[in-house]
């Protein structure tokens, strides 16, 4: 009995120390330059997470290594702490040789990152990276996107290479609700709460519109709930005059029990369920992640998911706003960075170039010839590995392996990605409606700002921001009255959305110069 | 000169004692050695970081090559619109957790001394301790869902009520939710303390109070809670030093923007400030301030407790 108490104390303490060295470690060392191999720090998609767990694991990166002949070890945060992880290396005195992170997110933007010595503008050494050149020289909207004010080139950016792959997202509705109740696809704001209410009288639906969001039934005001460019002027939404109206019609909807109370609350998986169970008849989404999942996980076979138009203040109107994405899209692991600590600049260089290269392009969109793709016709045709996977491998998690072009990295997107990624008709469909907007000449570029303005535009952002998305809930949900909708705006402007408005506008004036 | 001879005998004296203290108790001190290391490393190591709330930190140029601010952060946070809030709602939210919470494990850790079956004593003190167990994303998980429009406690309330949306999105309803789930997770686990202090009650003073026709009240009320009176105080001042630290793991959990009026802490805050907006040194100015007012009210209550009872932590 003694030796068995004795036992069971002695391994619990060898548990916990195993535990506490394994949280401890974490595999994050950055190796100390032996030899030619590389290091490059990066978050792992979630994609390719549920395959392997390290990139270098994959068929493309193997690829990679061997096509560019640089040797290269991939290290990864957990996910969820990649900013926190970030801040970690950045502090540290011996920086990965290639750091991928969203850069525009370094404290101060990416031209401070330069300025503090973390990474190296690569602009300064182009001929170590003839094709991104080559690439951006051709494409100066991009290249203007794609370097901060003083023309650097902070990191080999990710690029959507067709207008149309900036718009994936909107909202989704139950296209055989619409269907069965003899209603024609809502374009106004009005036909909009029709279809709504016919979903909960008589489909049942108790929350007809569940998502965290109503902000795409602002566009209907001729208003949006951020920041926007028109005519060469920043503005902001709530300044519009259609924004009350906005927030009246989004607070009787609340009353009458058309969007989800809880919207506030709400989490990705509840969004789902409703949807696809029915509790709910609209949503927003995507065409893969949204439309392709849902209806894959369908009850039934005449379930069907559409993507609605964005609304516009008039019947048939082309939309001012929409779900936009920019060419050059900020994303966590979207642009490619050579740190200061680099031993070997030009391999690394040569390592990142390759996807602007006409065999990389091909390579990071749709993985290696006569494996994942074929040549039919001379259109990149992805193989039964990708579409139908004889590992039971979802086409987003298959692609992982292969490709990036299901997410983001260093190359320049193809549009052919998609048309066969977008597989249903119903997701084609989508993506035309979608793609109908004008979002892009109203959607601002990356804006820096000044470096002795970044404190006070930090602070007053944040305060203006925090109080706004407050606000516009509350006014929602009732819990504040709507007469109080001047007081709103007179605090805003104490809390210096004007001053915010100014820099902003300041720094789109340079962008627009530069 | 005389003074500082004599000072310095007694220095030498005290040396001297030390290590002869030392070479009989080795074996003591190498035991309290790594508690030392610990305390060295994870809470005083870190203080050189409070150097941050007075720059305009980069993590990149690190506490050397930052920019001095002065007092910029700390003043920007007491002019800021927010500090009121924030502020108020932490005093608010750590005094009804502490009025609330407090004296529910000492109630507890009394009525298990009370109970006569042994089984039923443990099956309650297991059940009591499970919530501490569970890890607190899965505990947050749980109040939401229960909370929810159509969930266990939600949805009663809500036909209660007419109010047909979830609890969290009530402002009122966050500092009900906060405290009542906070007990449930605690009071079993702090009650521990108290069962062993009760243990350690002389049985004869009892046996003197069933004599003297004591019943069972009167000997709760004249002899256990005298007796644990020293471990109750200690506990409180203890748990006043942190009355400003709310726990903003649990508050990031629950909240959102609609409930932001009254939840919304300085803890959270400092949370949102680091690493929503990497603002690192504006972030450490308010947790200095935060650990400022801690240090006040750890002080005050010392002080009025020695005044009061005698008992104090020094």
């Amino acid at each position: 009995m003694k030796m068995k108490k004795r036992w069971y104390v002695g391994s619990l303490a060898a548990i916990m120390a195993a535990a506490m060295l394994s949280g401890c470690g974490g595999g994050e060392q950055a190796s100390t330059g032996e030899g030619e191999k590389l290091t490059c720090w990066m978050p792992l998609t979630s994609n390719a997470a549920m395959l392997v767990s390290n990139y270098g694991e994959t068929a493309l990166a193997q690829e990679l290594i061997k096509r560019t002949g640089v040797d290269i070890e991939f290290v990864h945060p957990p996910q969820g702490q990649e900013s926190e992880k970030f801040s970690i290396i950045v502090a540290s005195a011996n920086l990965p040789d290639i750091i991928e992170y969203n850069w525009l997110n370094y404290p101060g933007g990416p031209a401070k990152a330069i300025k503090e010595g973390v990474i190296i503008d690569i602009a300064s050494q182009q001929n170590l990276a003839p094709n991104v050149f080559k690439y951006l020289n051709e494409h100066p909207e991009i290249k203007k996107l794609a370097t901060t004010d003083a023309n650097e080139l902070f990191a080999f950016p990710f690029v959507r290479g067709d207008e149309s792959l900036c718009f994936s997202g909107g909202t989704i509705i139950r296209g055989d609700w619409l269907e069965e109740l003899g209603l024609s696809m809502p374009e106004t704001i009005d036909e909009w709460e029709n279809v709504l209410t016919q979903f909960k009288e008589k489909k049942g639906a108790q929350v007809p519109y569940s998502s965290t969001s109503t902000g795409n039934f602002a566009y209907a005001f001729n208003t949006t709930t951020d920041y926007y460019v028109e005519d060469g002027k920043v503005k902001h939404g709530v300044l519009d005059p259609g924004f009350k109206d906005y927030l009246v019609t989004m607070n009787r909807w609340y009353q009458k029990g058309l969007i989800d109370p809880s919207f506030a609350t709400l989490d990705q998986k509840t969004i789902e369920a409703n949807i696809i169970n029915g509790q709910s008849g609209a949503t927003t989404g995507s065409i893969g992640s949204g439309i392709g999942k849902w209806m894959a996980a369908a009850p039934s076979d005449t379930y069907s998911l559409e993507g609605a138009p964005f609304l516009s203040s008039e019947k048939g109107q082309k939309p001012k706003f929409g779900t936009y994405q920019l060419p050059v899209t900020a994303s966590l692991t979207a642009f490619d960075a050579i740190s200061t600590s680099c031993k070997n600049v030009e391999a690394a260089m040569k390592f990142l170039d390759y996807g602007y290269s006409e065999e990389g392009y091909m390579l990071y969109n749709f993985g290696i010839e006569g494996e994942s793709y074929e040549m039919i016709d001379g259109y990149p045709t992805y193989t039964e590995i990708i579409t139908n996977n004889p590992e039971g491998q979802s086409m987003t998690v298959a692609l992982a392996n292969y490709t990036r072009s299901y997410a983001t990295g260093p190359f320049v997107q193809d549009k052919r990605y998609m048309e066969q990624y977008a597989a249903l008709p119903q997701q084609k469909r989508a993506w035309e409606t979608w793609s109908n907007t004008d979002a892009a000449a109203h959607f601002p570029p990356h804006l820096y700002m000044q470096e002795d303005e970044l404190t006070e535009y930090a602070q007053l952002n944040s305060d203006v921001g925090t109080y706004l998305t407050e606000m516009i809930s509350k006014f929602i949900i009732g819990a504040e009255p709507l007469d109080n909708f001047d007081t709103m705006i007179q605090e805003l402007k104490n809390r210096g959305i004007e001053r915010v408005l100014e820099m902003k506008q300041a720094a789109y004036d340079r962008y627009l110069t530069k | 000169m005389e003074l500082l001879a004599s000072k310095k005998r007694q220095k030498g004296k005290a040396l001297q004692s030390w290590r002869r203290d030392f070479r009989k108790n080795g074996s003591l001190y190498l035991l309290v050695l790594p508690v030392v290391i610990f305390y060295f490393i994870f809470n005083y190591m870190p203080m050189y970081g409070v150097l941050m709330s007075f720059q305009d930190f980069s993590p990149r140029l690190g506490i050397g090559g930052s920019e001095w601010v002065g007092l910029q952060h700390f003043r920007r946070f007491l002019g800021s619109t927010d500090f009121q809030r924030v502020f108020f709602n932490t005093l608010k939210i750590s005094f009804s957790t502490l009025i609330c919470e407090f004296p529910t494990p000492i109630l507890l850790a009394l009525m298990l001394n009370e109970m006569q079956n042994r089984h039923i004593k443990k099956v309650v003190q297991t059940l009591s301790y499970l919530p501490h167990f569970i890890s607190l994303v899965v505990i947050c998980g749980m109040i939401k869902t229960f909370v929810a429009n159509d969930g266990l406690i939600g949805s009663v309330i809500a036909q209660m009520t007419g109010n047909n949306s979830s609890l969290l999105m009530q402002a009122n309803k966050f500092l009900p939710i906060y405290v009542l789930s906070s007990i449930w997770q605690a009071v079993g686990w702090e009650s521990i303390i108290y069962l062993a202090a009760l243990a350690g009650v002389d049985p004869q003073l009892y046996e003197a109070a069933e004599i003297d026709g004591a019943g069972r009240i009167r000997k709760i009320i004249n002899i256990t809670l005298p007796s644990i009176s020293t471990t109750i105080v200690t506990m409180l001042i203890l748990r006043l030093g942190k009355v400003m630290n709310v726990g903003y793991e649990k508050i990031i959990l629950l909240y959102n923007e609609v409930i932001y009026d009254t939840s919304d802490v300085i803890s959270t805050y400092v949370y949102r400030m680091g690493f929503e907006n990497q603002d690192w040194g504006y972030s450490a100015a308010v947790g200095l301030f935060n650990s400022a007012i801690n240090l006040v009210l750890l002080v005050f209550t010392n002080t009025i407790s020695k005044k009061m009872s005698g008992t104090s932590l020094w």
